[in-house]
């Protein structure tokens, strides 16, 4: 999918928040299942679109769903009688729909969205600037650092190093841990000198958006309108069938 | 110990997240374009070491850390840890948007009141490594100790009597993380104690 | 046999950076590798010890076929790697400590290891800095301490990726006495004609993922 065939930010990051913030309320099994649905298929044809391969989003479905596993595990049961509990399986369905009604959503509504772009978003989205500066600094921190623990431990390997369950390994990652916050602390310093000497002097970047929200194309509110019309329709067809069922015979 | 879109319910969502805007706020102030720099590379730090995991048993646990972050940044844990939560939840789809303010809330509030708790001790403490160790065990321990009880409250208080069994379980199981946790503190002050005892007098 | 790498093929991203290389390494051997920037010079190094996993082709350490991280896990402590950026490779708080790194690893008791740290420290000539914080080193002392934490692990070879780099001459020439001295088999990755001219018993150009003899 191209970068211009993609709604505007701020409309994807609100998009995202308008689904974790109704999937959060929505009690009704019918609804998180119908939801849960169109997310899945949804979160495939994003995936699929943007050549991203499918195991991606199984492998962030099946970390999301380690947790749902604990909520199957400890909720159903009534610890006292050993017994399985109907209102305890409900709430653990609901649990389930909702955690990956979530995850798709996210998953299809951001596919593709880098962090500075995502600091952007939220930013014109009302985020403090300062929030999204530091936000969209921590990105690139995120890298650096990243590659610098990923270096580490091969170096580690290198050198004999291999994590087992004792206290060696525990004194290993603690100097890892040290390591990694006086890297952070050496780096940022180095970075601060390199941003006075750019001129920097407050906390403008990254910069907001230029074109207004009535501005934007039409293509762009689609996104979002489309998904609050489903969780609408969602959360009333449930209810306009169940009249129906209630409806008196003529 | 992040707990997952779709446990809360509305008025604790609402509440926690009306804590950590509380939090936020205050930490804003300390955002500087000094202290910009070195509060993202915190940020990264406190990802990173969230991904980090140690071999326990059959299983592993997750470092957090949130008590040793807090003891270095004060306030600052409430920005720093709210953009390692809004990248975890972009990244791994972890907690969602929705009960980011209540992760943030468990996880920052503690941080800071580690802090406040400890950090003149350890200022007084850099010439003794067993004080130190100490102190940086005593980090962990209101980090996850704090943590906890801030979630099992935020489970129970959804009133839900199914829930409840949760908030036993929950608790239990962070006792692992504890442990682990502790050491791991305890060995990092120590170690930032004997090389870099600036980063305690800032 | 040290090292031998057998038709090797291993890939970065979506790159085949070795394609069928082979390479041997003798005892007595220090065999400088060649190649300009982005060649794989780096990538042949983390592939021989397996850190990098290879897509076909064996390889085998101390006459040993690694195909597993168990089996490199067993012979790598043989094996010393240098990293090209010291950064990268230094891990302990002080100095000592991480000299000691090494060694612990491998099993042997805290006494033994800190006294091979000490001693190592010793050979490259900086045991002044024992309990200097890591951070606090310059460039070239942070890269004669790496190559201090390899030597208490009493390797049989060593792996050099672009020792020299960063180093002013006089550093230059001190971390090449030092390798001189240690007598150990070697295989570098360079294109100082410093390190070529003294170190070098083989040269071999790396280009297009294989090995050529110069």
């Amino acid at each position: 999918m191209s970068h211009e065939h993609r709604a505007d930010g701020r409309l994807r990051v609100a998009s995202a928040l308008l689904v974790s913030l109704a999937a959060a309320m929505i009690r009704s099994i019918d609804t998180l299942l119908i939801l849960f649905l169109v997310a899945l298929i949804a979160a495939t044809v994003v995936t699929t679109k943007s050549k991203i391969p499918l195991a991606v989003l199984a492998k962030r479905l099946a970390v999301v769903n380690f947790f749902v596993l604990w909520v199957w595990l400890t909720i159903p049961i009534n610890w006292g009688s050993f017994s399985l509990s109907e209102t305890g399986i409900a709430l653990a369905v609901q649990i389930a729909l909702r955690v990956n009604v979530i995850a798709l959503a996210v998953s299809s509504l951001l596919v593709g969205m880098s962090g500075i772009d995502f600091a952007r978003a939220l930013v014109a989205l009302g985020l403090p600037q300062s929030l999204g500066t530091l936000l969209a600094l921590s990105v690139r921190a995120l890298v650096l650092l990243e590659n610098t623990r990923a270096r580490l431990e091969q170096a580690m390997r290198a050198r004999g190093y291999r994590s087992t369950m004792s206290t060696r390994t525990i004194r290993v990652n603690a100097q890892l841990v040290a390591c990694l916050i006086v890297h952070a602390l050496v780096r940022s310093e180095r970075i601060r000198l390199g941003f006075i000497a750019r001129g920097y002097t407050d906390l403008r970047w990254p910069s907001r958006q230029h074109s207004h929200w009535y501005s934007l194309p039409v293509r762009n509110w689609i996104l979002l309108i489309s998904v609050a019309v489903i969780i609408v329709a969602t959360v009333t067809l449930p209810i306009f069938f169940n009249q129906y069922d209630h409806a008196p015979l003529p | 110990m992040h707990l997952a879109d779709g446990i809360l319910n509305l008025p604790t969502l609402i509440g926690s997240a009306a804590g950590a805007a509380a939090g936020l706020a205050i930490g804003f102030r300390q955002l500087t374009p000094k202290t910009l720099p070195s509060a993202a590379l915190f940020a990264a730090v406190f990802f990173i070491v969230g991904t980090l995991h140690v071999p326990i048993g059959i299983g592993s646990v997750h470092l957090i850390l949130n008590g040793l972050i807090g003891l270095l940044l004060g306030w600052l844990a409430f920005p720093v840890i709210f953009v390692a939560l809004v990248l975890q939840a972009l990244l791994f789809s972890f907690g969602g948007f929705a009960v980011l303010g209540a992760n943030l809330l468990l996880l920052a509030a503690p941080a800071v009141v580690a802090h406040y708790a400890l950090r003149s001790t350890i200022v007084e403490s850099l010439h003794s490594q067993r004080r130190l160790m100490l102190l940086g065990l005593c980090a962990a321990t209101i980090g996850i100790g704090g943590a906890s009880i801030i979630a099992m409250t935020m489970l129970w208080s959804t009133g839900q009597q199914e829930l409840l069994n949760l908030v036993v379980l929950f608790g239990v199981a962070q006792l692992p993380v504890w442990l682990v946790d502790a050491t791991i503190s305890a060995l990092v002050v120590a170690a930032l104690g004997r090389t870099l005892p600036s980063v305690f007098q800032k | 046999m040290l090292l031998s790498l057998n038709n090797v093929v291993a890939y970065r991203s979506t790159r085949a950076v070795l394609n069928g290389l082979n390479l041997r390494v003798h005892e007595g051997e220090r065999v400088v590798v060649r190649g300009g920037m982005g060649t794989g010079k780096t990538t042949l190094m983390l592939t021989a010890l397996g850190l990098i996993e290879h897509r076909s082709g064996d390889i085998r350490l101390m006459d040993h076929y690694c195909l597993s991280e168990t089996d490199f896990a067993e012979h790598r402590g043989q094996i010393g790697l240098l990293f090209q950026d010291p950064d990268d490779q230094l891990i302990g708080p002080t100095v000592l400590e991480d000299i000691e790194f090494g060694p612990l690893n491998l099993g042997w008791s805290a006494e033994r290891a800190h006294r091979t740290a000490d001693d190592a420290l010793n050979r490259v000539g900086l045991d002044h800095l024992a309990d200097r914080a890591v951070h606090e080193l310059s460039g070239g002392e942070k890269r004669l301490i790496a190559l201090a934490g390899l030597l208490a692990m009493s390797p049989k070879l060593l792996l050099l990726d672009e020792p020299t780099a960063y180093l002013d001459e006089p550093t230059a020439q001190q971390l090449i006495r030092i390798l001189i001295k240690s007598s150990l088999s070697m295989l570098i990755a360079t294109h100082d004609p410093l390190c070529i001219e003294t170190l070098a018993t083989r040269s071999v150009l790396l280009k297009d993922g294989r090995l050529s003899e110069d």
